[in-house]
């Protein structure tokens, strides 16, 4: 049984068609790279998957939930619990230190603090950014940014990874430091893994890659 | 451990420009509700003081004769047999000049009998023969003080001395404290009987008749008493209530009150422009904030409820501030001659805030109300963006 299955969704914002009919299918643990040009709809789609919005028409399942039916608390329990979303820019709140940014899903989600904290920690370490707990976001570099926001993204060991151009506003360096990042976690936690992409490099590193196009899907 | 309002409100508020922002909308807010509040416990405070004062002084109702004198008789003493009279007193009261040293004042002097005269108004004086107490505004204006004396002088109404004044001096033996400005000003005090044999009156002539009753705190009940008495006393007399000889200024204070407070509404208005500022610069400055909670899972109930949360928050932090600057406002008043009233003009001289809980209630409800409408329209607005739509605009 497929862990996302994608059933002819369309998406239009007004009398724009952004998706216009697409189907698809990634089993569990899958790694994918969505790649399509600037406007194709790859990261509305992304969005999509990760019950940032509903579409206009058709059907989104995942893990055997009909996220495209849920209301806004079940969709916001899902975003919490079961999705973890990387995004091109870092997106840590400039109020908290990157330890408390690290624990704010899980006091969202109301989870045991104490073994998220662990767990965050142990990742913290094997990441090469224990020294940056303490700190605010805005004494990090972009790369360690980038590395506290995968280890928020995973520290409640989602069942599903959604990542938006995680490697944009990136460095080849630290591009291929945090793809490989991203595929070790999420193999570790048998998480599947979605990356948008434009890069063609990064997307041949992964061994199923969707190409979308025009809001439907191509390849 | 579930996301706190404290670190709800920890994030919100990050930055100097917004706390710097939050101080000076609280501050503003603050100060509007501080000064309805003055101005409301002003005009109380000016009513309830007058109308306490003028009880102080006159009993529950003042009985006059028509013709002038009259004889406090049996008849009259019967007076007190009648349901719910506790206790009558009667003055004589003329009109006299003051004199003291190089200055001279037109005064009403009151021939009291003691006893009864402080169970009726609770104006406690101590008067030997010889004696007079004088108001507090008049020893003030002269400089008098227990003990001086003062010479007061009264027409003559016998044929022999005809125009030749009755001059008598007295010793200040206490001093009266009405808290109405004309009456402190103007009254003075002696033993009914000493002044009658001065006067030469026969010994039981009066003209006012100060009457209190068990009904004093229900003011219809003791206007409809008024009516019986007057009916039964006949045409002859006029009985009137303790405050009806500043009854129209009482009825000014009251559409004063109701004008001014349509005027404040403007300070309100003005306040909620700030708080609408603030809520806008919240909203905007923060958007990226409430959509990157709100991806990592909280639910826009939760959103709404710490939204509502802070600007309840916003309100109780203002309604603190207002109470601190009423409380010294109060203190400014009572304390400083900057805050002192003419007393001529305003009857009397000082004024206090008195409030009741119903002009808080009335104030801070109104308030709250008010900051809810505008924070309503805010999660209009956020509930109208989509998370998708949210994260775009705000992220790119």
């Amino acid at each position: 049984m497929s862990f996302i299955k994608v059933e002819d969704v369309h998406k239009s914002f007004g009398k724009t068609g952004v998706l216009n009919g697409v189907d698809f299918e990634i089993n569990k643990g899958d790694q994918v790279s969505l790649v399509g040009m600037s406007g194709s709809g790859k990261s509305t789609l992304l969005y999509l998957l990760g019950g940032l919005d509903k579409p206009t028409t058709g059907s989104i399942e995942i893990d055997g939930k009909k996220i495209s039916n849920l209301g806004d608390d079940e969709l916001a329990r899902f975003r919490n619990k079961d999705v973890g979303f990387v995004f091109q820019f870092h997106y840590l709140l400039p109020s908290l230190n990157c330890l408390d940014n690290l624990l704010l899903p899980a006091k969202i989600g109301g989870v045991d603090l104490a073994a998220v904290k662990k767990y965050v920690t142990e990742l913290s370490e094997k990441l090469g950014v224990t020294h940056c707990l303490g700190k605010f976001p805005y004494e990090l570099s972009g790369g360690e940014q980038q590395r506290v926001n995968i280890i928020r993204a995973v520290s409640l060991s989602p069942k599903l990874i959604l990542c938006d151009e995680p490697t944009g506003n990136l460095d080849s360096k630290n591009s291929a430091l945090v793809v490989g990042l991203l595929r070790d976690i999420s193999e570790k936690i048998n998480a599947t893994l979605v990356l948008v992409t434009h890069d063609p490099s990064i997307a041949s590193q992964f061994e199923r890659k969707i190409t979308i196009e025009d809001g439907r899907i191509i390849g | 451990m579930k996301l706190s309002f404290a670190a709800f409100l920890k994030i919100l508020l990050e930055g100097k420009s917004s706390k710097r922002f939050l101080v000076g909308v609280i501050g503003s807010f603050g100060f509007s509700i501080a000064v309805i509040l003055s101005t409301i416990g002003l005009m109380d405070g000016f009513e309830s003081t007058l109308i306490e004062s003028l009880k102080n002084s006159n009993g529950d109702l003042v009985v006059k004769k028509e013709t002038g004198f009259f004889l406090f008789n049996d008849q009259m003493k019967n007076l007190k047999k009648i349901d719910y009279i506790e206790e009558i007193t009667p003055i004589t009261q003329i009109e006299a000049f003051a004199i003291t040293e190089g200055a001279s004042s037109g005064v009403l002097v009151k021939g009291i009998e003691q006893k009864s005269f402080e169970k009726v108004t609770n104006l406690g004086l101590s008067l030997k023969e010889g004696e007079v107490a004088i108001g507090i505004e008049l020893s003030k204006k002269y400089n008098l003080v227990l003990g001086d004396s003062i010479t007061l002088t009264f027409a003559s109404n016998q044929k022999i001395n005809q125009g030749a004044p009755i001059l008598r001096n007295f010793i200040i033996g206490d001093i009266a404290d009405h808290k109405v400005y004309e009456k402190d000003l103007r009254f003075i005090y002696v033993d009914k009987e000493e002044l009658l044999q001065v006067l030469n009156y026969k010994k039981e002539t009066a003209n006012t008749l100060l009457v209190k009753t068990s009904l004093y705190e229900e003011t219809d009940l003791l206007l409809a008493y008024q009516d019986l008495l007057d009916r039964k006393l006949g045409s002859e007399y006029i009985v009137s209530t303790y405050w009806s000889e500043f009854k129209v200024l009482l009825n000014a204070v009251e559409v004063e009150k109701f004008s001014i407070s349509l005027i404040l509404q403007l300070i309100v208005i003005v306040a909620i422009f700030n708080i609408i500022a603030f809520i806008i610069f919240i909203s905007e400055k923060k958007s990226q904030e409430f959509f990157l909670l709100r991806v990592l899972g909280i639910n826009l109930k939760t959103v709404v409820r710490f939204w509502l949360l802070m600007l309840g928050f916003l309100w109780l932090l203002s309604c603190v501030v207002a109470l601190v600057l009423t409380y010294i406002f109060d203190i400014l008043i009572a304390n400083l001659t900057f805050f002192k009233l003419p007393g001529d003009v305003y009857v009397l001289s000082r004024l206090g805030i008195d409030l009741e809980l119903t002009d808080f209630a009335l104030v801070f409800g109104l308030s709250l109300v008010w900051i809810f409408i505008i924070g309503s329209l805010s999660i209009l607005k956020l509930k109208k963006k989509t998370l998708l739509q949210g994260l775009r605009q705000e992220f790119t």
